[in-house]
């Protein structure tokens, strides 16, 4: 489990170096740097309380989850267009991150992982994602692969489907007694995480690929 | 027990129509991409050659504006000093008690000079043009060009015209533009212009008996074929040349239904 957790983390670092130093077609990937860099720090953080220290590292979580629903907020912001999409965004935002502490303060120990909040925030993104992914602007000429915002998108509805999806599946094995049900969610639920990070790569990548038209056009 | 295999049953029948449900979103969303995409370079196509005929436009309402310029000036400042001189020499004529032939000579040249000055000084201008229709203005052209006796221009025309009168000043300016062509560089002793209308296009050659060029050769092509071709794409039509060792023919085809 551990093997699966350094792939992972080296994962999230390749993701971190590369939103530092592509080129951001559109304003909103300036959120990702610093996205990835808190989410860089907490893995890390909470990797080491849990496997060094073993330490309940969930806390962690009830803070992290409020936080990047903002930098995701002003990435969905920028690349989405309409004046009354945008502020939906944001009201949605703000109650978002209003529950979620009220959860963390009211509902939860930080002791408990943070469930709700995360399919809440899951639920959020698959909506945003499906929205932008069916309102998608051409981009000169490229196609759907070439788009970073397809890839983004794709990470985020196909990591959050799977960890709904995974949670359900983890109830059957906690009730079956399965002794493996650790390892298999961590492997699946790495897998996806691993997956959404490439993608948000992937999209990063196709970014910095679109730097020829805006040079052209400067 | 059963509970729990009830409810992997219903985890994993919502879990794969979930799926299902995302798959056909996400090629519902590269199907939608693909059909913007389209329209955005149809647009972006469509705004290129929007640009294209505006500067193409402005670019030969400046070379009309020269000629109006070159046609008044023409007529203001070389005609008057050509009928001045004509005056002149008319005062000489009846002063001297006995004038000599060459006067009468002189006269008579000033006389055509002036004539042809004017001739060529409306051929310019393009508010005396847009009171005439296009076989008028071409009739006109041909006359004055015989009136020179240096070759000789007929002209075969269509009874009707059906364009615009915009367009057939435009289209005069091509057929100008072509018969001086020829002059500069064709050196021909004819020049015979035909005008028809057919199915909706308007087809109009010139055909000369000069020396002919290399139409495959781009070097050959100079700023009036440009030109030519240029003032016909901006009426929606075309421009061909044919040329041998003979003669040159241009036809020029423009659609009458814009």
């Amino acid at each position: 489990m551990i093997a699966f957790y350094l792939v992972y983390c080296s994962i999230v670092l390749l993701s971190f170096v590369t939103s530092i130093w592509v080129f951001k077609f559109n304003p909103g990937l300036r959120a990702f740097p610093w996205l990835l860099g808190l989410t860089l720090a907490v893995e890390i953080t909470a990797g080491m309380l849990g496997y060094r220290y073993v330490v309940n590292p969930y806390w962690l979580y009830h803070f992290f989850l409020p936080l990047s629903s903002l930098f995701l907020a002003y990435f969905f912001y920028h690349i989405l267009t309409g004046v009354t999409t945008r502020r939906t965004v944001m009201v949605v935002t703000g109650v978002y991150v209003l529950i979620s502490l009220s959860m963390t303060f009211f509902f939860y120990k930080l002791t408990d992982f943070p469930g709700l909040p995360l399919n809440l925030l899951g639920f959020l993104l698959i909506s945003v994602s499906l929205y932008a992914l069916l309102t998608l602007e051409p981009i000169y000429n490229i196609s759907i692969y070439a788009h970073p915002v397809a890839w983004i998108c794709l990470g985020f509805i196909v990591f959050y489907t799977g960890t709904f999806f995974l949670n359900g599946v983890y109830n059957y094995l906690v009730a079956t007694g399965s002794g493996s049900r650790q390892l298999i969610h961590s492997v699946i639920n790495n897998g996806l995480n691993c997956f959404m990070y490439l993608c948000i790569v992937a999209g990063l990548v196709a970014s910095h690929r679109l730097k020829k038209f805006y040079a052209t056009e400067n | 027990m059963q509970l729990a295999s009830e409810e992997v049953i219903i985890t994993l029948v919502a879990g794969t129509v979930l799926l299902l449900f995302l798959v056909a979103v996400v090629v519902a969303a590269a199907a939608r991409y693909q059909h913007r995409k389209r329209i955005h370079l149809m647009d972006l196509e469509r705004a290129k050659h929007e640009t294209l005929r505006e500067i193409l436009k402005a670019r030969l309402e400046a070379q009309d504006e020269t000629l109006d310029h070159v046609g008044r000036e023409l007529h203001d400042n070389i005609g008057q000093m050509l009928s001045s001189a004509k005056m002149l020499v008319a005062v000489v004529q009846r002063t001297v008690p006995a004038p000599n032939e060459t006067l009468d000579v002189i006269e008579e040249t000033l006389a055509r000079a002036i004539a042809d000055l004017r001739a060529l000084s409306k051929s310019l201008n393009r508010e005396w043009l847009q009171k005439f229709s296009l076989i008028e203005n071409l009739t006109a052209e041909a006359n004055r060009v015989n009136a020179t006796n240096s070759l000789t221009m007929t002209l075969n025309h269509a009874d009707e015209i059906d364009l615009p009168a915009e367009h057939q000043l435009v289209l005069f300016r091509i057929v100008q533009e072509s018969f001086q062509n020829a002059l500069k560089h064709a050196e021909p002793t004819r020049i015979d212009i035909d005008v028809r209308q057919q199915d909706g296009m308007l087809e109009v050659q010139i055909k000369d008996d000069g020396k002919g060029f290399d139409t495959s050769d781009l070097s050959t092509q100079g700023v009036g074929m440009l030109n030519i071709k240029n003032r016909s794409q901006l009426l929606g039509g075309r421009a061909q040349w044919t040329s041998f060792a003979t003669g040159t023919s241009v036809v020029i085809q423009i659609p009458t239904q814009q």
